[in-house]
């Protein structure tokens, strides 16, 4: 066991760190693109506060179409946008803007329907009370979905861990890539089977968290 | 044309909604061609089945719904003309409160009536002084801290018409507020809102289909039904005398109180079958009694109810009484009808 951690501690510990940071980094690039979707998904539909026909069918259609790409097509599609956007198409850095593009509009739609999930009756209420449309969606719509939201954070985080496993094909590296390059390639199961530990804790956690947290947000 | 006065704080002109129906080629008319309006300091019911477009009226008076003909005119503004910021300044003179509620449930009760005045910017200070003014006023001060899952629905819909006043009305709309509550509790709610209405002399709009909501508070009621206004009056006026066939049916306002045909007809051969009607002090005078002592006659009692009727009893008797002595039986009419009874002459064949 001892030998174990001497020989392969620190490839995990790195390994780990590029999965949280890519987690991380994306996830709140991620919140800010996809919460503003959803709530646009939501209202600019014809039962939505601003409904707009035109705009609401542009919205979904691009976001069905990112929806239906898997995640290592995605990566190679938007490589020359990547190269202008972030630069490089290589490593941690080169990973986020696809990680995003595949991440947002997951979340853009479980916010969606977090959202329709408020009943539309609260909303009646305030706008009956004279309040404008703008602070109701920020001050209760998004409140009153705040368990909601965090399950869909949960999920799309997961979502987003499961994705970094791909980015090592770009040399970003993380947890995934440990257990491909040892594991498959190189065929040394321990540590493969290590890495694959390490990631279903990290995914076991942040479920924990989330649920917690969405059941504590209920009320 | 309903006359505009100072008297008048709603009105409707000629007003139709209709909504383009969703699976279907023709349109649902929801309110069609109704006028009348709703004086200060009373309290007004709608009543209706149902599907009777009584919903779409009432949310036509805050702008919920815009109507596709005529004008409401609330606090002598036309509401459908109103700009955005102007409809949110009248909207914030109107009050109302839902069958379903409608709090936060991510709030406890004191947020629950703090944040709406928050978002209007209204200063701290003033939040708190109303927010415990009217807690007290609904009786739930000691529950602030609780949230609404932890409440009965009368307990809620206390909140929610705490949250209404909070913001100082001179108008509060109810949409079937006491529907989804059992009576008793239905009960208490009707009497916060009598109170609500003379002691802080707010003008009360109420939409239901529950004959006893009407019947206890409403100074005034109407009748809706697929969208006409069919009849409007007193209460006691429209309890006792109502004068259209759909009324009439509402009400369950039969005049036979439900007594088989059968027997009406036995009964109707030899005698005339009158309806009392009693309000108030009346309900409680012996008039049968009185009656058989200074006649000499024996009237037949066949079917009886009491209930309320704007807070006083309301009594109705269906009597018979021998029809052989005209004159006789002309003389003891007059003299019910002296003690300020009501007396309608039931067909046996009815
Ligand atoms: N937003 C809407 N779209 C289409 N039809 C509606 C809408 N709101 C109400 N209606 C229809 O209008 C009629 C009257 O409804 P409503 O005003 O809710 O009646 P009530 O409150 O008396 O039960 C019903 O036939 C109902 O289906
Ligand atoms: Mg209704």
């Amino acid at each position: 066991m001892n030998n174990f951690f001497s020989e392969w501690g620190s490839t995990l510990i790195t390994g780990l760190s590029a999965t949280l940071a890519m987690t991380i980094v994306t996830l709140i690039i991620t919140v800010i693109i996809g919460i503003p979707l959803g709530i646009l998904l939501v209202e600019t539909n014809v039962s939505g506060m601003y409904p707009n026909k035109t705009f609401h069918a542009i919205l979904e259609t691009i976001i069905n179409v990112l929806r239906s790409l898997p995640f290592i097509i995605l990566l190679f599609l938007i490589l020359p946008i990547t190269q202008i956007i972030a630069g490089t198409t290589i490593g941690i850095r080169g990973v986020i803007l696809p990680l995003v593009v595949y991440c947002a509009p997951y979340l853009a739609r479980l916010v969606e329907s977090s959202l329709l999930d408020v009943d539309p009756g609260i909303i009646e209420a305030y706008q009956s009370m004279g309040i404008k449309n703008s602070k109701i969606i920020f001050s209760i719509l998004l409140r009153e979905a705040r368990a909601g939201l965090t399950r869909a954070l949960t999920i799309s985080t997961i979502g987003l861990i499961g994705a970094t496993a791909m980015a090592g094909l770009v040399g970003a590296g993380g947890l995934g890539d440990i257990a491909y390059q040892y594991g498959f390639q190189r065929y040394q199961p321990d540590i493969m089977y290590a890495s694959i530990l390490v990631l279903i804790a990290v995914v076991q956690l942040v479920q924990s968290f989330g649920n917690w947290l969405a059941k504590k947000l209920a009320k | 044309m309903v006359e505009q006065t100072d008297a008048t704080i709603i009105q409707f002109n000629g007003v139709s909604k209709t909504f383009a129906a969703k699976n279907s080629a023709h349109e649902v008319k929801a309110v069609q061609d109704v006028s009348f309006s709703v004086k200060r300091g009373e309290i007004f019911g709608v009543i209706g089945y149902s599907g009777a477009g009584k919903s779409t009226l009432i949310r036509m008076v805050n702008g919920l719904e815009t109507p596709t003909r005529g004008r409401v005119i609330v606090n002598n503004r036309n509401v459908a003309s109103l700009n955005s910021s102007d409809l949110q300044q009248l909207r914030h003179r109107i009050g109302m409160i839902f069958q379903n509620y409608n709090l936060l449930k991510t709030a406890t009760v004191y947020q629950n009536i703090f944040l709406p005045l928050k978002l209007e910017k209204i200063p701290k200070d003033e939040i708190k002084t109303r927010v415990e003014k009217y807690l007290k006023i609904v009786g739930l001060w000691d529950r602030r801290d609780s949230y609404p899952n932890q409440l009965s629905g009368g307990q809620r819909q206390r909140v929610a018409i705490a949250r209404a006043l909070a913001h100082e009305p001179n108008v509060l709309l109810s949409d079937e507020a006491t529907s989804a509550l059992d009576p008793e509790t239905t009960e208490s709610i009707l009497t916060l809102l009598q109170d609500i209405n003379k002691k802080l002399g707010i003008t009360i709009f109420l939409i239901t289909h529950e004959l006893e909501v009407v019947r206890e508070v409403c100074d005034r009621v109407a009748l809706m039904d697929q969208g006409n206004l069919i009849e409007i009056g007193n209460t006691i006026d429209i309890f006792t005398h109502p004068k259209n066939e759909i009324t009439k049916r509402f009400l369950g306002a039969s005049d036979s109180l439900g007594v088989p045909k059968d027997l009406l007809a036995s009964e109707g051969k030899d005698n005339r079958l009158l309806l009392l009607q009693f309000v108030g002090e009346q309900a409680k005078k012996p008039i049968i009694a009185t009656l058989s002592d200074k006649f000499h006659v024996k009237p037949n009692i066949l079917a009886g109810s009491i209930s309320y009727l704007k807070g006083k009893p309301f009594g109705k008797l269906l009597i018979s009484l021998d029809i052989q002595d005209q004159e006789m039986l002309k003389k003891e009419i007059d003299y019910i009808q002296d003690q300020g009874v009501v007396v309608k002459e039931v067909n046996s064949y009815e």
